[in-house]
C-alpha cells in the first residue's frame, strides 16, 4: 500500500469508509441495545395499542411501571449490554485502526484490511498505557479534593465547594481529553511513520508538546461541532414529539439521529486525518 | 416480652382496624357534632410553656428554665406526669433511637457526638417547692436503656380539669446533627430540646412513648413564650412571631410566641441570610446560607402557590408568622421538618438546574404539615399516616395541579409526576403491611415511608379521581375544618370521607388503609371473529328448518369479547375502552363488583385491543402493565431507535 501524501489526506476523501464504520457503530449499537429491548417489549407495553410510545408520555407513569416491574431483569439486560459495549469498544479499535490505514494510504479491500489488523496490537498497548495516565489523573483528582474538602467546608459555603468541585472536574477532564489528544497522535504516528508503541508515544508527545495550540485548536472545533450536531439533534427530535402517534415519527427521528451519527464519525475522521498530517 | 408487647398491640390495632371498618360500612352514618367553642377553648390551652434558653455555642449545651401551665383535660384525676425527653435518644449508642446498627431512621446516621437533657429541677407551685425530679423513674418503660419516657409521679392529686404549675431547670446538650436536630460548627437547630409532657387523653390515658427512630411526636396544644440568649452573631429563627429583641454584653436576647401550638423549635447561625416576605398577611422570613438565592426564589414561589391554597382548602394559616429555615448542607439532617409556625426545607443549590422540583416539594410539603400535624394536631407516633399521609396528598394534589406532568423532574425532555413516583412506591409495599399502624410497627423505614407517604397518598388520589376530586377537597376541608385545633383519629377522617364522598369510598379507603387491600385490574381475554350465520336445525312457526350455510361462510359482522378480571380486595369503578381496527373506541364502565366481567361486541368492526383504565384514574392499581390486550403485539420501535442512538453516542464517547 501506498502512503499518500500530506495533502492528500482528506477525510472527503474516504467517504465509504466513513460510511463504513457508520455502519459498523450502528450494528454494534444495535447489539447493545438489544438486550434492554427486549426486556421493554416483554414487559406487556406491546399489549397497549400505543406501544411503546406510551414510555415517552409526560408524566412517566407507564416508564416508571415497567422500570418498576421488569428492575431485576433490566439489571441482567443492562449487564448484558455493559458487556458487549465493552466488546464493540475492544473491536472498535479495528474499525479505527482501518479508518486511520484507508485515510493515511491508497488503496481498499484485503490488503487495507490486513495492514490495519496490523497496528490493532500497538493500538491496544497505547491504548492501555492512556488509559492508566486517565486513571492516575483521575485519581489525582480524588485525592485533591477529598484533601480540599475538610478545609473548603469549613471555610466556603456549599456552592463555593460545588464550584471547587466542578473546577476540580473540568481540570481532570481536560487532562484527560489531552490524554486522548496525544493517543490519537501516537497512533497517527504509529500507522504514518511505522512506528512501534513507544516510538509513537514519544512522537505523540512531542508533535503535541511542540504545537499545543494549534492541535487544541484544531480538535476543539471538531469537538465543538460534534456537540453542537448532538445538540441541534436533541433540539429537532423535541419537536418531532415523538410520544405522539405515527409511524413517520419514529422515521424521522431515527434518519435524524443516524444523520447526526453520521456527521460525528466523518468530524472523528477529519480529526484523525488532522492528526495523520501532523506527524507525517 | 417484646413479642407478647407486639403481639398485644398487632391484636388491638386489628380491633380498631375493624372498628374502624365497621364505621365506614354504616350505611347511614351519625352526625359529628362540630366541638363547641368552650372545648376548643379548652384544647388550646392545655400545656403552655414559658421558657428561657441560653446557648453556649461552643459547648452546644442549652441551659433552660421556666414554668409549664398544665390543665389535666382528663376526665380522670392523676397522680403522675409523663414527660417525653426527646433529646435523650442520642444520649448513647444503645438508646431506643440509635440501637439499631442498621439505620433504622430517616437519616440512617450515626450520632457522631451525644446530645442528652439533663433535667436538674421539677417542682409543682402547687404543691410546695419540693424538687419531684429525684422521684422520677430513670428510664422509660420497660427499657432501662432508653431515658426519653419518663414517669413522675406526684405528691398529690390533679383532678379533672384542675390547673397546675411546673417549675423546671434543666441544661440540654445538642448532639451532632444526626435527625432533626443538633449542631453542625456554629449552625444550632434546637428542636425537641425541652422537657415535654405527654398529652393525656381525654379517658385519662396518657399518650406516653419512648421515641422509635421511625416515630414522631404528639402533644397537647398551649401558649409558649421563649426567650432565647444566643451569641450577638447569630441570626436567629424560631416558631412563632418575635415579639421582644434586645443585644447586651455581646448576646442577643429575643422572645417569641406562638399560640395555640404543641411545639417549639428554634436555630441559630452566623452564617443565614435573611429574606423576608409578607404572603396573605403572613410575615414569612426565610433563613438560607450563602450563594442559595435561586433556591431561596424557588422557595418563596412556591410558599406562594401554596399558603393561599392550603388556606382556601384546609382553613386559614394559624399564625401571623412563618419561618422557613434553609439549613446549610452539611447540616442537611435537620431539613425537611416541621414544627408550628417553622419548618426546614433543604436541596442542594443546582437542583433547579438539573430540573427537579425538590425545593418546591419539600417546601410545599413541609408547609403542608401546618395543617396536618399543627392545626389537626394527630398522634404521629400511633398514626403517621393522619400526618404523612393526608399531607403527602396535599402535596400532591397541589404539585399535579400546579405543574402538572413535570411535578417531581423535568429535564431533556423527561417529564416525570409526582403522581407515577408515588404510585411505584405505593405498589411496591402494597401487600407488605397495613398503612394504619403505628410508626414503629413498621418492618423498616422504607417501609413505613412507602405505605405511610405514597399509598395514603395514592389511595387518596385514587378515590379523588374515580368519585371526584372536588368531593373529596370538601371532604377533607370539612375534617380540616371540624377538627380544628383537634386530635382527629383515623375514623374521623373516614367520617369526613364517608360523608363527603360516600360509603364505598370509605370503605375502600378503610381497606387499603387498615386491612391492605388492594386491586389489580386485568384483561384476562380478548377474541374477535367474523360472526357465522346461524346454522342447524330450527323450529318455527312455519315448522322446521334446516339452515346449511357454506361451511365457514362469514357474516357481515365482528364478534368480540373482552374478559376482564378485578384480583384483590378493593372495588373500584374502573373505564374499559375497547379498540376497533378502524381506530374507533368505546369506552364502557365496570363498577368493580365481582371478579370479572364480559364486554361483548358485535359490529361491523373488528375488535383489536382493550385497554382497562385508559387515563389512570385507579392508581392504586397494582400492576399497569396488564391492564391491556391486543390481538397483535404493537411494535412501535421508539424505545428501540433511542436506546440505538444513546449506544452510538456512548460508543463515541468510550471507543476508541
Amino acid at each position: 500500500m501506498t502512503p499518500l501524501g500530506n495533502a492528500d489526506i482528506r477525510a472527503v476523501q474516504r467517504p465509504g469508509i466513513i460510511g463504513v464504520v457508520w455502519l459498523l457503530r450502528l450494528l454494534s449499537a444495535a447489539c447493545i441495545a438489544a438486550p434492554v429491548n427486549a426486556v421493554i417489549q416483554g414487559s406487556g407495553i406491546t399489549d397497549f395499542q400505543r406501544g411503546d410510545e406510551l414510555l415517552f408520555e409526560p408524566g412517566a407513569t407507564m416508564l416508571i411501571e415497567v422500570l418498576r416491574t421488569q428492575w431485576k431483569t433490566l439489571g441482567g439486560a443492562a449487564r448484558s449490554s455493559a458487556w458487549l459495549t465493552l466488546v464493540f469498544a475492544c473491536l472498535g479499535l479495528v474499525w479505527l485502526s482501518v479508518l486511520l490505514v484507508a485515510l493515511s494510504h491508497q488503496g481498499r479491500g484485503g490488503p487495507l484490511i490486513a495492514r490495519a489488523v496490523q497496528h490493532v496490537p500497538g493500538f491496544t498497548l497505547i491504548g492501555g498505557v492512556t488509559l492508566l495516565a486517565q486513571g492516575g489523573v483521575l485519581a489525582v483528582a480524588a485525592l485533591t479534593y477529598a484533601g480540599l474538602g475538610d478545609w473548603s467546608a469549613r471555610w466556603l459555603n456549599q456552592p463555593s465547594v460545588d464550584m471547587i468541585w466542578a473546577a476540580l472536574g473540568v481540570v481532570a477532564l481536560f487532562c484527560v481529553l489531552v490524554l486522548g489528544v496525544i493517543q490519537d497522535l501516537s497512533r497517527a504516528a504509529a500507522v504514518r511513520c511505522f512506528f512501534g508503541p513507544g516510538r509513537a508515544l514519544r512522537h505523540g508527545i512531542r508533535h503535541f508538546s511542540q504545537r499545543p495550540g494549534a492541535i487544541a485548536a484544531g480538535w476543539s472545533l471538531r469537538a465543538v461541532g460534534s456537540l453542537g450536531i448532538v445538540l441541534a439533534a436533541a433540539v429537532c427530535v423535541e419537536r418531532l414529539h415523538v410520544e405522539q402517534p405515527g409511524s413517520w415519527r419514529i422515521l424521522c427521528v431515527f434518519g435524524l439521529h443516524q444523520i447526526a451519527v453520521l456527521a460525528l464519525v466523518a468530524l472523528r475522521a477529519s480529526w484523525l486525518a488532522y492528526t495523520l498530517r501532523q506527524v507525517g | 416480652m417484646q413479642s407478647s408487647l407486639k403481639l398485644c398491640l398487632g391484636g388491638l390495632f386489628a380491633l380498631v382496624g375493624h372498628q374502624v371498618l365497621a364505621i365506614a360500612q354504616e350505611p347511614r352514618p351519625p352526625t359529628v357534632p362540630p366541638r363547641s367553642a368552650a372545648a376548643v377553648a379548652a384544647d388550646l390551652e392545655v400545656a403552655s410553656y414559658t421558657l428561657r434558653a441560653r446557648l453556649d455555642a461552643d459547648a452546644h449545651t442549652i441551659q433552660g428554665s421556666g414554668s409549664i401551665r398544665w390543665t389535666n383535660a382528663s376526665t380522670e384525676p392523676t397522680t403522675e406526669l409523663w414527660l417525653h425527653l426527646y433529646l435523650n435518644a442520642f444520649k448513647n449508642d444503645q438508646t431506643l433511637f440509635l440501637r439499631s446498627p442498621f439505620g433504622a431512621g430517616r437519616s440512617g446516621a450515626r450520632a457522631a457526638e451525644w446530645g442528652y437533657i439533663d433535667v436538674t429541677k421539677l417542682s409543682v407551685r402547687q404543691f410546695g417547692s419540693q424538687n419531684l425530679w429525684p422521684q422520677a423513674e430513670p428510664h422509660s418503660p420497660n427499657d432501662p436503656l432508653d431515658q426519653t419516657d419518663i414517669r413522675v409521679p406526684l405528691p398529690e392529686l390533679v383532678s379533672p380539669f384542675e390547673t397546675i404549675v411546673l417549675d423546671l431547670e434543666f441544661t440540654a446538650k445538642l448532639p451532632q446533627i444526626v435527625e432533626r436536630t443538633g449542631y453542625s460548627g456554629s449552625y444550632h437547630f434546637a428542636g425537641q430540646w425541652f422537657p415535654k409532657l405527654a398529652r393525656r387523653e381525654r379517658d385519662g390515658t396518657w399518650a406516653h412513648f419512648a421515641f422509635h427512630p421511625q416515630s414522631e411526636f404528639y402533644s397537647d396544644f398551649g401558649a409558649y413564650d421563649v426567650t432565647m440568649d444566643v451569641p450577638q452573631a447569630m441570626v436567629l429563627g424560631a416558631s412563632g412571631a418575635r415579639v421582644e429583641e434586645r443585644v447586651s454584653g455581646g448576646r442577643r436576647i429575643s422572645r417569641y410566641r406562638i399560640s395555640p401550638a404543641h411545639d417549639f423549635a428554634w436555630v441559630a447561625w452566623d452564617g443565614f441570610r435573611e429574606l423576608h416576605q409578607k404572603i396573605r398577611g403572613v410575615e414569612v422570613t426565610l433563613l438560607h446560607p450563602a450563594g442559595y438565592d435561586s433556591s431561596a426564589r424557588a422557595t418563596f414561589d412556591a410558599l406562594e402557590i401554596a399558603l393561599p391554597r392550603f388556606e382556601t382548602l384546609y382553613g386559614r394559616y394559624p399564625y401571623p408568622s412563618l419561618t422557613v429555615v434553609y439549613p446549610p448542607a452539611a447540616a442537611a439532617a435537620s431539613g425537611g421538618m416541621e414544627y408550628p409556625g417553622l419548618i426546614t426545607t433543604g436541596g442542594r443549590w443546582f437542583y433547579p438546574l438539573l430540573g427537579l422540583r425538590a425545593v418546591e416539594s419539600v417546601t410545599v410539603h413541609e408547609l403542608g404539615h401546618q395543617w396536618f400535624y399543627g392545626v389537626l394536631a394527630t398522634d404521629e407516633h400511633s398514626w403517621p399516616f393522619l400526618d404523612e399521609g393526608l399531607n403527602s396528598y396535599a402535596e400532591l394534589d397541589l404539585l399535579t395541579s400546579r405543574f402538572g406532568a413535570s411535578s417531581a423532574w423535568s429535564f431533556g425532555g423527561l417529564q416525570v409526576s409526582s403522581r407515577s413516583l408515588h404510585r411505584a412506591f405505593a405498589a411496591a409495599r402494597a401487600l407488605d403491611e397495613p398503612v394504619a399502624q403505628p410508626a414503629q410497627s413498621f418492618a423498616s423505614f422504607r417501609s413505613l415511608a412507602s405505605l405511610v407517604y405514597s399509598r395514603t397518598a395514592t389511595a387518596l388520589d385514587t378515590l379523588g379521581r374515580v368519585y371526584g376530586e372536588e368531593r373529596l377537597r370538601q371532604a377533607l376541608r370539612d375534617y380540616a375544618a371540624r377538627h380544628r385545633f383537634g386530635h382527629p383519629t383515623p375514623q374521623d377522617l373516614l367520617t369526613a370521607v364517608r360523608e363527603g364522598v360516600g360509603v364505598e369510598a370509605a370503605r375502600n379507603l378503610a381497606a387499603a388503609l387498615f386491612d391492605r387491600a388492594w386491586v389489580d385490574y386485568l384483561v384476562d381475554d380478548i377474541q374477535s371473529v367474523k360472526g357465522l350465520r346461524p346454522a342447524g336445525v330450527f323450529d318455527g312457526q312455519t315448522g322446521r328448518v334446516h339452515l346449511k350455510p357454506p361451511p365457514g361462510a362469514p357474516d357481515e359482522q365482528w364478534m368480540g369479547r373482552v374478559v376482564v378480571l378485578r384480583r384483590g380486595t378493593l372495588e373500584l369503578p374502573v373505564d374499559v375502552d375497547l379498540i376497533y381496527e378502524d381506530g374507533s373506541r368505546q369506552r364502557h364502565q365496570w363498577d368493580g363488583h365481582g371478579t370479572w366481567t364480559t364486554f361483548d361486541y358485535r359490529g361491523p368492526n373488528r375488535l383489536i385491543g382493550a385497554i382497562i383504565d385508559p387515563d389512570h384514574q385507579v392508581t392504586l392499581d397494582q400492576n399497569l402493565l396488564n391492564n391491556a390486550a391486543s390481538l397483535s403485539a404493537n411494535r412501535t420501535g421508539r424505545f428501540f431507535e433511542r436506546a440505538v442512538y444513546f449506544a452510538q453516542l456512548l460508543l463515541s464517547s468510550v471507543g476508541p
